[in-house]
């Protein structure tokens, strides 16, 4: 066999060697992970977390129909905001400053601070970060130059959502969602907001569909259940709801209860509990409802107002979700 | 005005010939249409990522046409010794570079008015509608900025010894103008001294391809186009660079030496 | 009495090249080269390889500014694109637009010269026939074979009935029955009353159909006059002459012509 035949044959063996060595470690490094990424998702590689992460804002920006802030508005923003001073904690998820829309903002449920406009129409609160219908461009400024100004011509300057654009116009961030949800299985927003926005476009069958496919990747998050629960509460199947929103509650507790109060996810609590109470409400069992209730009390900041909503319960009047 | 014509007229005929543009048209048409057939949630009315991705695609080959076609010119002229004959005629150098130019000009206009149209069908498909002014605008915009980078590229080709070079430093300005051009502004306003000023002044010298870049959002969110004043300006300025670029291309060409 | 102006004319044409062997940095391609070629005559352009026949030929049709002196074409300063309109080249390589078929490259270089529609057609006709490319007319360039090619560049050449036809090595390349076409068409355009200017390295050639000659040696111009004086100036063929002229005379062949005179 020849010098070069010869090199080539133990290069080969010694590959492959290193492979059947290798792989059992990495698979054994590797924390549990979604299976079937996709053609997409192994050609990418690891990088389809970051590709997942872009076309999740990709959504934000339709969303707005391309009225959204560039990697240089966001440095100039960050730093007037750090000069005018954060406002709370919790605004730190202002969408006009930071990426993607999450869907849970740890809101303080009395103030109104700016949420993500992904929640919809009924739960958005206008901010003071957030002007909406006004024509003042929030992170463009005034223009600095001529050129400037004659640039603004040519891309979108008015803050608007898609939903003032017609009845169906929001599923134009499904497709967004959706691969950004094949990239990275483990994104639970992708799953969250998309049914949201699934269930807004009135088709519920494919938001179930979508959420128990996130479910399948990811097992153990109380904000797929908490959706899929919302889901059957709107379609008033309220036994299911129910069951699957003590699953929520119960996997919130398996994974909030051992952290610090001060950093516990209490905003998602309130609001699986807020629905169990709807849930018990709605299917009469009044006394469940304020044991429910009662929890939320000790969790929420003002627990005055709760007692308040408890005494309702007890005098009957029927429960509204908050 | 004869003589650019004819001149323009044999750059056409090459570029029907040799079929690169058909090469483009159908891969951007295989990745659209593979696109399209992607079920999202049983909805086969969504429009909007399929355009976005077709417009990038038409803005990705209709730069790659720009840049080697006219990259490819000069060159090959004088690599093949077509030009010998060529000057040797009553040709000025200016009227072989104009005759280029609107050549290569003409050659995108055709390819970019097949990709628009191909996009239009697609949408219309989808959207049950079609606004062919706003479709017209964001075309003829695009077509004036494409004026500015084959002017780009015929400099480069009196520059540049290779069309290999040429066509990668043309790519790579013409890529970040449209990425970039917007915001140097702000960056430029967020360095200090010196570095500050060149880049603003960068900023105010760089042709602003951006404007008919970003024209793609008002297609994709169905927003109104820019007015015809807007339009007008922003043609005038296309226009204005490409001739600046050409006059450069041909005060660097008039007196080069070209031996047999 | 009428003073017959020459067709072509240069004037202490002078050309330098930047060239790093060279000394001082500068090549001198011409030096303070007078040529002057009349209506109606075949002129030779004659010099051993790097003598300055295509640097002048380059100078004439504009490829190259001259360093110092003029060159004029019926007149015009050859900087002026118009010094080209009734002139018709064929280089010694010839390419053309592969892509075009022999009518569409007459076509184009007949729109340059802003031959009418009509006229373009018959031109178009005439000379393919001419240069025996009628069967392939409507083939691309890039199918026909080494001579194909040669006899289109001729055609383009000729497209525009031109009064000078300035020819680099003609018939390099061909084989005989191509080299003796080319002695016809050359001696048609003659007797047509056009001017013909070529260089050729083929002495048996020009000296059969050249009138007058010039003979160029590292720049410089060494003898110019008709093809007979020269012949008996030397008393020897026209390749002899040549070599005498440009200095180059092997001793043997020397000491064979002395005793061949005894």
């Amino acid at each position: 066999m020849s010098a070069p035949i010869l090199s080539f044959v133990l290069l080969a063996v010694s590959c492959f060697s290193l492979a059947t060595w290798v792989g059992p470690r990495f698979e054994a490094s590797q924390s549990r992970r979604g299976v079937g990424h996709g053609a997409l998702g192994n050609m990418l590689g690891d990088s389809r977390k970051l590709f997942a992460d872009h076309f999740f804002t990709r959504s934000d920006v339709y969303f707005h129909s391309g009225y959204y802030p560039s990697m240089f508005d966001k440095v100039k923003l960050k730093e007037n905001h750090l000069a005018a001073g954060a406002k709370t904690a919790k605004c730190e998820h202002d969408h006009a400053h930071e990426g993607p829309c999450e869907h849970d903002h740890g809101h303080q449920e009395t103030k109104p601070e700016p949420k993500t406009e992904k929640h919809g129409e009924a739960e958005h609160v206008h901010g003071e970060h957030c002007n909406h219908g006004e024509e003042e461009t929030d992170f463009l400024g005034k223009p600095k130059d001529y050129f400037d100004g004659f640039s603004r011509n040519f891309f979108v300057t008015k803050h608007t959502h898609l939903t003032e654009k017609g009845t169906n116009a929001a599923r134009e961030i499904l497709p967004w969602i959706k691969l950004a949800a094949q990239l990275d299985p483990r994104k639970v927003e992708s799953y969250t907001v998309g049914a949201f926005w699934l269930r807004d476009l009135k088709r519920d069958a494919e938001a179930e569909q979508f959420l128990r496919e996130g479910l399948r990747h990811n097992p153990e998050s109380h904000e797929i259940l908490l959706e899929l629960g919302r889901g059957y509460v709107a379609r008033h199947d309220y036994e299911r709801a129910r069951n699957v929103l003590e699953m929520a509650f119960r996997r919130w507790r398996e994974q909030e209860n051992s952290k610090p109060v001060e950093e516990q996810n209490r905003f998602a609590a309130g609001q699986i509990l807020n629905n169990l109470v709807l849930v018990e409400d709605r299917l009469g069992h009044r006394d469940q409802a304020v044991s429910w209730l009662g929890i939320v009390r000790k969790i929420s900041p003002h627990p005055e107002e709760i007692d308040k909503r408890i005494a309702e319960v007890r005098a009957g009047q029927p429960f509204e979700a908050q | 005005m004869n003589t650019i014509h004819a001149i323009a007229i044999v750059v056409l005929k090459e570029m029907i010939r040799r079929k690169d543009f058909y090469v483009l048209f159908i891969l951007t048409a295989l990745i659209t249409l593979l696109m399209g057939s992607i079920n999202i949630f049983n909805d086969a009315s969504i429009a909007g990522y399929l355009k976005e991705l077709a417009l990038l695609l038409v803005w990705i080959s209709s730069l790659v046409m720009a840049i080697t076609t006219t990259a490819r010119q000069l060159h090959a002229e004088k690599e093949l010794r077509t030009i010998f004959p060529l000057l040797a005629k009553p040709v000025s150098r200016a009227q072989l570079l104009l005759g280029k130019f609107a050549g290569c000009w003409i050659a995108c206009g055709l390819s970019l008015f097949v990709f628009y149209l191909f996009l239009g069908i697609v949408a219309a498909s989808r959207e049950q509608s079609l606004d062919v002014g706003a479709y017209t605008v964001a075309f003829l915009l695009h077509w004036g900025a494409l004026a500015v980078v084959v002017a780009m590229a015929l400099l480069g080709s009196v520059v540049f010894a290779a069309p290999s070079s040429n066509g990668t430093i043309c790519f790579i300005v013409a890529v970040g103008i449209l990425v970039l051009a917007r915001h140097l502004n702000t960056v430029a306003l967020q360095m200090d001294g010196v570095m500050g000023k060149i880049t603003y002044a960068i900023y105010y010298l760089l042709p602003r391809l951006d404007w008919a870049f970003s024209v793609r959002q008002f297609l994709i969110f169905h927003d109104p186009m820019p007015g015809f004043a807007v339009w007008a300006q922003a043609m005038l300025f296309y226009g204005s660079y490409s001739a600046l670029l050409i006059l450069a291309a041909w005060l660097l060409f008039r007196r080069r030496a070209l031996t047999t | 009495m009428n003073i017959v102006q020459p067709i072509l004319k240069t004037e202490n044409l002078r050309v330098e090249f930047r060239s790093k062997d060279a000394p001082g940095g500068v090549k001198v391609a011409l030096q303070g080269l007078n040529l002057a070629v009349f209506p109606g005559e075949v002129f030779g352009f004659l010099g051993p390889n790097g003598a300055g026949k295509t640097t002048t030929m380059n100078v004439l049709l504009g490829f190259v500014n001259a360093t110092g002196g003029d060159a004029f074409l019926f007149g015009e300063n050859v900087r002026d694109p118009i010094a080209r309109q009734r002139i018709g080249y064929l280089p010694e390589l010839t390419y053309y637009y592969k892509f075009l078929t022999a009518e569409e490259l007459l076509r184009f270089y007949a729109r340059i010269f802003n031959i009418p529609k009509a006229e373009r057609e018959k031109r178009i006709d005439a000379v393919l026939k001419l240069v025996e490319l009628d069967h392939a007319r409507k083939r691309q360039i890039k199918t026909y074979s080494k001579g194909m090619q040669q006899r289109a560049g001729l055609a383009q050449a000729l497209i525009n009935n031109p009064d000078l036809l300035i020819l680099d090595e003609p018939t390099s390349g061909l084989d005989p029955i191509g080299r003796m076409k080319v002695r016809e068409i050359i001696q048609r355009l003659k007797n047509e009353g056009k001017t013909v200017f070529f260089s050729s390295h083929e002495l048996g050639e020009v000296e059969t159909i050249c009138d007058r000659v010039a003979i160029l040696h590292q720049g410089e111009l060494k003898r110019e006059g008709r093809v007979a004086d020269i012949v008996r100036e030397y008393n020897c063929d026209l390749e002899q002459a040549f070599l005498r002229i440009i200095g180059f005379m092997p001793q043997a062949a020397d000491s064979a012509l002395v005793s061949k005179a005894a």
